[in-house]
């Protein structure tokens, strides 16, 4: 269970989020919509524990959470396939596991390839691979498909959905058919504070 | 072709200061003051036949070398204490600025009073190395991308991953930047030291007992025999590292986010 009680937080001096409250129940998902820079990501971090809230509490009952940035994070001088292996083991007995999600989000050729031979959309799919083969309790997933195009968007989603089935997600995107799409409860940010849509 | 080509441009440029070192010399023509290249060309192949050119110098590089070596073992094992610990790094940075401030041959003099002279040189060349590694290090550490730090600690990796697969080689372009510029340096201080000193089986003690006896031509000699280990040092050692580096860097390249 994910609950965050009249929640404000700061970000470099600025108030990004005012008395926020919500509550997802395990294994619920939700979308968090809203413009850029709306707070959208401070709430991720405060849910994942790398803020501390200004006011109010905020209550993770998850261990294992599957955290994938709004920026890939990638290290820069492995391959696709090691950098998803590293949330695995690091050993080589889990590289097939790391190939097998590499495959899922359609990166079969690409497994051998460092960040920098990545196009932008391919490296947001390593990461993604990354999240789903780390096998949390809870996903938080900050814009995960925003550079990919609709088709494989569409596909990605799918698998987001299927494979999420009974864990936690947080979702956060700026497309309203995606919210729709994974079911579950729809927030937006407006003024600092989230507002529940459906 | 090209790399033939600038082979024979080298080839050129050695022989082109040779042949102006042999016109002085025959202009001056006092092999005191200055000996032809052909004298110290002789001279240095009879050195070479020589078995106690080849102790000389061989206990000269492994002393240097190992003064070198130490260097960059303390300076990593520092830079990370003082990452770690600000109040140590607080402590120990006047050191830092001592070391990097003060005349070698100030250093040179008091390591002589204070310890034996066959470890001066190997002191003096880790001292001129150590900074350098230390700051460099210091500075990879510190540069280190800490989204990926946030990454590596969302996924629980573990302490050794975290250390063999983000910092060491976040830090490595720095440690390797540290060495090239740093190497030389040290071997030459090395040398210099050796001169002061006299230590027993050194490049300096045959530069200085040269030096003392006027045998130039010896003096020529043996300083030909440091510019050669010099040169070997930046061409081997350096372009060896120059070549690991740029395959991190190439790897790396507009990569990472």
């Amino acid at each position: 269970m994910i609950e965050l009680k009249d929640v404000s937080a700061a970000f470099q001096g600025h108030s990004v989020l005012e008395h926020c409250s919500l509550l997802v129940p395990d294994g619920g998902h939700t979308a968090v919509m809203g413009p850029s820079g709306s707070g959208k990501t401070t709430l991720l971090r405060l849910i994942a524990g790398q803020l501390a809230p200004d006011q109010g509490s905020v209550t993770v009952s998850h261990g294992r959470i599957s955290y994938m940035y709004q920026e890939p994070r990638l290290l820069p001088w492995l391959t696709a396939e090691e950098n998803v292996n590293l949330v695995l083991s690091d050993k080589p007995e889990t590289m097939g596991t790391a190939r097998q999600w590499l495959a899922a989000v359609g990166l079969a050729d690409a497994m051998k390839k460092h960040p920098a031979e990545l196009s932008g959309g391919m490296r947001q799919r390593v990461s993604l691979a990354r999240a789903l083969a780390y096998d949390g309790d809870l996903f938080l997933l900050d814009e995960p498909l925003s550079s990919l195009d609709e088709a494989m968007a569409a596909e990605l989603l799918d698998l987001l959905k299927q494979y999420t089935q009974g864990k936690s997600m947080i979702f956060v995107t700026h497309s309203p058919e995606q919210a729709k799409v994974l079911g579950g409860e729809i927030y937006r940010m407006h003024d600092k504070t989230l507002e529940r849509i459906i | 072709m090209k790399k033939a080509g600038s082979i024979v441009k080298q080839l050129f440029v050695i022989l082109f200061w040779i042949g102006v070192w042999a016109v002085l010399a025959a202009l001056v023509d006092q092999a005191l003051l200055l000996p032809s290249p052909a004298s110290v060309f002789l001279r240095l192949l009879e050195l070479a036949g020589e078995k106690s050119f080849w102790i000389t110098a061989g206990v000269s590089i492994f002393r240097i070398t190992l003064g070198i070596l130490c260097a960059i073992a303390l300076g990593c094992v520092l830079a990370v204490l003082t990452c770690r610990f600000s109040l140590l790094d607080a402590l120990l940075s006047p050191l830092l600025t001592v070391i990097k401030s003060t005349p070698v041959a100030s250093f040179i003099l008091l390591l002589l009073i204070w310890i034996g002279r066959d470890q001066v040189p190997a002191v003096i060349s880790g001292l001129m190395v150590l900074p350098v590694i230390w700051n460099n290090i210091c500075a990879g550490v510190r540069g280190t991308d800490r989204n990926l730090l946030e990454m590596a600690e969302m996924y629980r990796l573990s302490p050794f991953v975290v250390l063999r697969r983000i910092y060491i080689p976040s830090v490595m372009p720095h440690f390797l930047s540290a060495i090239r510029s740093s190497i030389g340096i040290g071997w030459k201080a090395g040398v210099a030291a050796e001169v002061l000193t006299v230590p027993v089986h050194a490049i300096g003690r045959m530069i200085y007992e040269s030096k003392l006896y006027w045998e130039t031509v010896d003096l020529f000699a043996w300083t030909v025999v440091v510019v050669l280990i010099s040169l070997f040092i930046e061409k081997i050692v350096i372009s060896a590292l120059n070549r690991l580096g740029k395959s991190t860097e190439e790897r790396m390249v507009g990569g990472g986010d």
